[in-house]
């Protein structure tokens, strides 16, 4: 009797420390999740960006925290000035996009991720950069649109793009508006796999095209 | 039965364990100062929190005895300690060592300037050669408006603190090109053969260069070609006043171009200095071929094939001085196959190369019928190591056939130069700080039958994040110029020494460089020509010659770009110092050379103009005037032209069409019409004389460039989000 209480109490409390632990990574995850903002006030994303890492470096086998931490640093990379701290940030960023490369070789949002980084090496010196970034920003762009049309970042990123290249160079509103709304009717449709899964870009798509009516 | 439970609910239930150990602490760099935003945390867990503004930190964990403490932070190598949780309360400190990065080590560079868009932190960027205005496309254009080259506008060739041109060597992908430049008439400077398109990178040395490079007393313009053609399949079709590329590229492999080249309907309109009795025509075709090979290794062709026939009415240096024609017909080839891999991670690198130069000047100086032809044949392998992050070594060798063949009149000769080298080099950072390179060069050449042994150093010291000195020492030498080794070979090596100190800050987009160099010359050739002096460039030197020939150059200059503090505004100031003298080829005593100017000013402006999506620039150059040859004069090259003065513009517009691409540029040199004067000749009597002045005082030009895609192309000006 002794031993089977024993055993059923041992069983239960493994089963219950495992649905606990995953209810703490999901927990963990959502709380970082809600703070990446591009208005988050940068010791606070570099906090988030902290506990990315902190979870990634537990849960090796899960690819989000190390999704999550590359696009945190990308943002970070967007909000800092000096152009050297800049590529480290995105040195750092480059580091998590390959752990998550290796898990999700195949996943559009890591093609996504990818195009993000590429666009924010490229936002460093767009004048000395664009002949190795913008080819491979459209490369991970078309890959991932190939690999699932419906992801509204893929338009987000392309209306974005467009949306602050010169006219003259086949950019500007009228070009980018329309890729801009065809992101917003894919991010209403969107549903993130998960509470924890990508699901940035709305509010920035919104904002560029609260800027096309103008 | 109540122990062994009690372990395994320790075990199982973590959340349970009584044990919670407060770490508290700070995180700073190497000299202690505190540093906000790193992450602190014990491994495999999520416990752990970032460092406040002040790099301290605290933080609970419930991890049992003994954890992996981990610090990571952006721009510092990461850090792993084990910690034993005995107490409630541990203090842990830890000093992060900074990532070698572009910003924090120190580079090498008395007396380079590079254009690259590899390295973060380089002066010059790629699009500056397209961009600059009275650069006029053209690579070494462009370098003469950096600090220490000259302005010598009446003669072909880089000249780089008080030395000829033929002491600057050009070399594309470690290979040395024969004729860099075209064939022309005199008093003309003529424009490089190479579009700046085939190249993404530049470096301009003006002195203290590596143990690479060998026969150059002055200076190295080294180009690296680009890794891999145009993104796209397409063609391009440039169009301007002067001629006629049509190009071809397939995707990332091949580009081929011809083109022609036919100055005449420009030449009817302008108002122009010279008679043409043919203006300059040429045409030409080039093809370059990269082809991956394995992962890291990179097989890169290119040949080009040119050919141009001019002819002006010139008045002569001798005799009666009437005008006569003057006839230039050149055949140039140039092909090169170099490949470059790495294996072992990047440890080992090599490249090597194979190239065959092929030119041939016609000359026809009124009744005079001269004829040169040079061919060169060489290989190069050199071989990298990296030891560590700190050490690196460099080895390498060359082997050169040279052959030259001159007819002038009844004059003439040929020769035959079996020239080889060997080179090694190291770079060691003693720190992140202090980095020195120090390397030799070994080289022999038959025709002289000489060989020379020669040691460069350079070295650099990080003065603080933004700042650096640098220091650079070396022996150059030189084989003499072919036409005195027809009638001499038992000539020596020239020699040059040089020592230059340099310190420059690069800080957001502002750069400010100043140097200063000493330039000792030695055994430079010298005629005996009985103190007669002639200043025809193209006599053949008959008289009997020796190395006794000497000289120097000394000076500094400062450089200032600032791409930041005006909007859309990009700008540089260079100004140059120099005083030399030399005692070489004819002259008969010590003299400033007649191609060296005491001050050289140059003010680069561009700004693009988003609205209309127009690039424009303007040049100002300035410089005091050079030294000419009055044979009424008490003394030897002591009277100097005036001040030579230009202001050029340039304008350019980009439209991208889908599938197309637009360029339409134009440019004006010399805005002003400043009559700028050379030089002067004088009849032998001394009787009369002529200026030798620009082809132009003044000089327009436009152009268009079409190309059609496959695919739609996002051009340089992308603006920043």
């Amino acid at each position: 009797m002794k031993k089977t209480v024993l055993f059923l109490t041992l069983a239960l409390g493994i089963g219950a420390n495992a649905h606990a632990q995953n209810e703490k990574y999901t927990k963990a995850m959502e709380g970082a999740i809600a703070t990446v903002k591009f208005m988050t006030p940068t010791p606070e994303l570099q906090q988030t960006a902290g506990q990315f890492e902190r979870i990634a470096n537990a849960e090796t086998a899960e690819w989000l925290p190390a999704y999550w931490a590359a696009y945190t640093y990308a943002l970070l990379s967007f909000k800092e000035t000096d152009a050297a701290k800049k590529d480290a940030l995105l040195d750092k960023a480059a580091a998590f996009y390959r752990n998550v490369a290796q898990k999700q070789p195949d996943n559009d949002e890591t093609m996504v991720l990818a195009a993000q980084l590429a666009s924010a090496r490229l936002a460093i010196d767009p004048e000395n950069r664009w002949q190795q970034y913008v080819p491979e920003f459209e490369a991970a762009l078309g890959k991932a649109k190939a690999k699932n049309a419906e992801n509204p970042r893929i338009y987000a990123l392309q209306g974005q793009s467009l949306f602050y290249t010169p006219e003259q160079y086949g950019g500007g509103k009228v070009v980018a508006c329309p890729v801009l709304k065809q992101a917003a009717e894919k991010f209403a449709t969107f549903k993130p796999a998960s509470t924890i899964h990508p699901s940035w870009g709305v509010e920035t798509n919104q904002y560029l095209l609260s800027q096309c009516g103008q | 039965m109540k122990q062994p439970l009690l372990c395994c609910c320790a075990l199982f239930f973590p959340s349970f364990a009584w044990a919670q150990t407060t770490i508290t602490g700070k995180i700073t760099d190497r000299k202690g100062n505190g540093l906000p935003g790193a992450n602190v945390f014990i491994a495999g867990s999520y416990d752990g929190a970032n460092t406040d503004a002040t790099g301290a930190f605290s933080f609970q964990t419930s991890q049992p005895d003994t954890a992996t403490i981990a610090v990571s932070f952006v721009g510092y190598e990461p850090f792993q300690q084990k910690l034993r949780l005995s107490q409630p309360t541990i203090l842990f400190t830890a000093k992060l060592q900074e990532t070698a990065t572009m910003l924090n080590t120190v580079v090498i560079t008395a007396g380079a300037f590079e254009a690259s868009d590899e390295k973060r932190q380089t002066v010059l960027k790629p699009l500056d050669i397209v961009t600059t205005a009275s650069g006029g496309a053209d690579i070494p254009a462009v370098m003469q408006l950096l600090p220490g080259a000259q302005r010598v506008g009446d003669q072909t060739g880089l000249f780089v603190r008080g030395g000829s041109a033929s002491e600057t060597r050009t070399i594309i992908d470690g290979l040395v090109v024969q004729n860099p430049f075209t064939s022309g008439g005199p008093d003309v400077s003529q424009r490089s053969r190479f579009s700046p398109f085939l190249f993404k990178g530049t470096a301009f040395s003006t002195g203290g260069y590596s143990a690479q490079y060998g026969q150059a007393l002055s200076s190295v313009l080294s180009l690296n070609t680009k890794d891999r053609a145009e993104d796209n399949d397409g063609i391009s079709v440039g169009l301007n006043a002067a001629g006629v590329t049509l190009s071809a590229f397939k995707k990332e492999r091949i580009t081929f171009s011809v083109n022609y080249t036919n100055l005449n309907p420009l030449f009817n309109v302008l108002k122009q200095n010279i008679n043409w009795i043919h203006a300059p025509e040429a045409g030409g075709t080039s093809v370059i071929l990269t082809q991956p090979i394995g992962k890291r290794g990179l097989l890169k062709h290119y040949t080009d094939v040119s050919a141009s026939h001019q002819s002006l009415s010139f008045r002569n240096f001798t005799g009666d001085f009437r005008a006569s024609p003057f006839t230039v017909r050149n055949h140039n080839a140039l092909s090169m196959t170099t490949f470059q891999t790495t294996w072992d991670e990047g440890r080992w690198g090599l490249q090597t190369g194979l190239s065959y130069n092929y030119n041939r000047d016609r000359l026809g100086i009124d009744t005079v019928q001269a004829r040169t032809q040079e061919q060169r044949m060489q290989g190069r392998v050199v071989v990298t190591r990296s030891l560590s992050d700190k050490v690196s070594l460099l080895a390498g060798a060359e082997l050169h056939r040279y052959t030259y063949q001159n007819r002038y009149g009844i004059w003439g000769g040929s020769l035959t130069d079996w020239y080889s080298a060997v080179f090694v080099e190291t770079e060691v950072f003693f720190t992140r700080k202090l980095a020195v390179r120090a390397g030799l060069r070994g080289e022999r050449t038959s025709v002289i039958g000489r060989a020379n042994l020669s040691p460069r150093l350079s070295m650099a010291y990080k003065t603080d994040s933004y700042g650096q000195v640098s220091l650079a020492a070396g022996q150059f030498y030189q084989t003499p110029d072919q036409t005195y080794l027809l009638t001499n070979p038992t000539l020596r090596f020239e020699q040059a020494n040089h020592l230059i100190l340099n310190y420059q800050r690069i800080r957001d987009n502002r750069t400010f460089r100043v140097e200063t160099f000493y330039k000792d010359y030695r055994h430079l050739v010298r005629e005996n020509t009985n103190g007669f002096y002639d200043p025809n460039p193209y006599r053949f030197p008959t008289s009997r010659t020796n190395n006794s020939g000497f000289g120097y150059a000394q000076g500094f200059d400062v450089f200032w770009r600032d791409k930041r503090s005006m909007k859309n505004v990009d700008y540089w100031v260079s100004y140059s110092f120099l005083d030399t003298k030399r005692l070489f080829r004819n002259y008969p005593v010590e003299a400033m050379p007649t191609f060296a100017a005491t001050h050289t000013l140059n003010l680069v402006f561009k700004k693009y103009i988003p609205a209309l999506g127009i690039n424009t620039g303007a040049t100002y150059s300035l410089a005091s005037g050079r030294p000419y040859y009055n044979p009424g004069s008490d003394q030897f090259l002591s009277d100097k032209t005036r001040p030579y003065s230009s202001l050029s513009l340039n304008m350019s517009y980009i439209k991208i069409l889908p599938r197309k691409f637009l360029v339409l540029y134009a440019s004006v040199e010399n805005v002003l019409g400043t009559k700028n004067t050379y030089g002067y000749r004088y009849t032998p009597d001394g009787s009369q004389k002529f200026a030798v002045v620009p082809p132009f005082y003044r000089f327009f030009f436009l152009g268009a460039v079409l190309s059609l895609t496959r695919k739609p192309i996002d051009p340089e000006l992308i603006s920043n989000p």
